[in-house]
């Protein structure tokens, strides 16, 4: 009788932990699913308010070659826009996932990546991608020959187009801020 | 051997008969199986064919999609070159530039090539027509523009409610201007018929990929509703042989 009421306890203890589990993942997944960040409201957070100006490069000649190479296609702009200075900068940066530009915005210190966020999601599927557990992946990321990370990066079933676009963001940006650090 | 009514039956009779039904059932399902499959298999590799991101030309589809042409809300000329506005893309002669944009309210030339306003937004493209940049909010572009014009010296100014600013382009610092200064703003231009009836073309058959095509056909929708039923009944048709598969082949068992 004593092992059946232990099993009883033991059971109701299970399903209390699962629901307590369930309702914090459904609170987590709700409060991820706020998909659209401000770019204001990201460049304000990452610089305490404290904008610093803007700066651009040119994707012109052999960065463009390079640009091209990263993305797998032509970038779509001449001259990408970032905030900060050469140790540490935030680039804001569209790329199409499946069909629709995805904003991404990157936090880059010492050519390492600090911080990546996805500002805005506009695909009906991938958007897997905004959470913590993936975007984490990058943090502290560099590149390595030939524009590659320095890293893999765990993909996610069903959003791999997404996928493919953080990470070719990434290495644009790292290059990018490699380049206009030297 | 007798059957209920004790009707005299041979044994084999009803073996055979469900024997016909397989077969006619697999003749009936014979084409489905072949769409599907086939239409399953090329879905398995549509992101290795690309075929998400090529879209159906074909006006015959388009009509079947009922997909219609919408109109060209805002067109503006300089010389030869035309910023056209159409739902929400926008082009740039004959260029589609890549995004989703609002209210377009004007075109002018600058030093570098041209620039080119929406009510929140000015976008820098080359004398060639490259897309340079896109100037938002978070660089200080005014949103609620109405026009945007060059005077004599080719600065360039923005008309907000109320307001008249100017702007460097280079810097992207704005100014506040007098209402006396002689602006020469962009004004709507007729496009005509033909450049109009290709870049409706060119919007519309932006919008129905080739994937959604072979999922529609995958799923009967290409037929509407009716599509779907035919699937749903070949399905149903699918397990009846399935069953009656099993079902003749254990009585054939020794």
């Amino acid at each position: 009788m004593a092992v059946l009421n232990l099993h009883e306890v033991m059971k109701t203890n299970l399903i209390k932990q699962s629901l307590l589990i369930l309702l914090l993942s459904s609170l987590s997944i709700a409060y991820a699913s706020d998909d659209h960040i401000a770019p204001e409201d990201f460049l304000a957070r990452v610089f305490k308010g404290d904008l610093p100006s803007s700066s651009t490069v040119w994707l012109t000649g052999e960065t463009k070659n390079i640009a091209q190479s990263i993305l797998g296609h032509p970038p779509d702009y001449l001259r990408l826009r970032y905030w900060g200075d050469s140790e540490r900068s935030a680039w804001i940066v569209d790329e199409i996932g499946k069909t629709e530009p995805i904003t991404i915005g990157i936090v880059v210190t010492k050519n390492e990546i600090e911080e990546i966020k996805v500002l805005a999601f506009r695909e009906s599927r991938g958007w897997e991608i905004k959470y913590d557990f993936f975007t984490s992946q990058f943090n502290g990321a560099n590149l390595r020959a030939k524009q590659q990370l320095d890293r893999h990066i765990d993909g996610i079933s069903g959003a791999t187009l997404s996928v493919k676009a953080m990470t070719n963001v990434s290495r644009l940006v790292l290059y990018l801020a490699e380049s206009v650090s030297t | 051997m007798k059957n209920s009514n004790n009707e005299v039956t041979k044994p084999g009779i009803k073996l055979r008969s469900l024997l016909n039904l397989h077969r006619r059932m697999g003749i009936i399902s014979a084409f489905f199986v072949i769409v599907l499959s086939v239409t399953g298999l090329i879905l398995h590799y549509s992101p290795n064919l690309n075929l998400d991101t090529q879209f159906i030309r074909s006006n015959l589809l388009l009509n079947w999609y009922n997909i219609e042409a919408p109109l060209v809300s805002a067109n503006y000329a300089v010389g030869n070159n035309t910023a056209t506005h159409l739902a929400d893309a926008l082009y740039f002669n004959e260029r589609r530039i890549p995004g989703s944009f609002s209210e377009l309210v004007g075109l002018v030339v600058t030093n570098f090539g041209f620039a080119l306003a929406t009510s929140n937004q000015i976008l820098l493209l080359t004398a060639e027509g490259e897309l340079v940049e896109i100037l938002g909010s978070l660089v200080g572009i005014p949103s609620g523009m109405q026009q945007i014009g060059t005077d004599v010296n080719g600065e360039v100014y923005l008309q907000r409610p109320g307001e008249l600013v100017r702007i460097d382009l280079n810097t992207l610092d704005t100014f506040p201007a007098s209402a006396e200064v002689a602006v020469s703003w962009s004004n709507l231009s007729p496009l005509n018929s033909s450049r109009s009836e290709l870049l409706q073309f060119d919007y519309r058959a932006s919008l129905v990929s080739w994937e959604r095509i072979l999922l529609d056909i995958h799923s009967g929708r290409i037929l509407g509703s009716l599509g779907v039923i035919v699937v749903d009944v070949m399905a149903i048709l699918f397990l009846l042989m399935a069953i009656t598969g099993i079902w003749i082949w254990s009585r054939r068992l020794p």
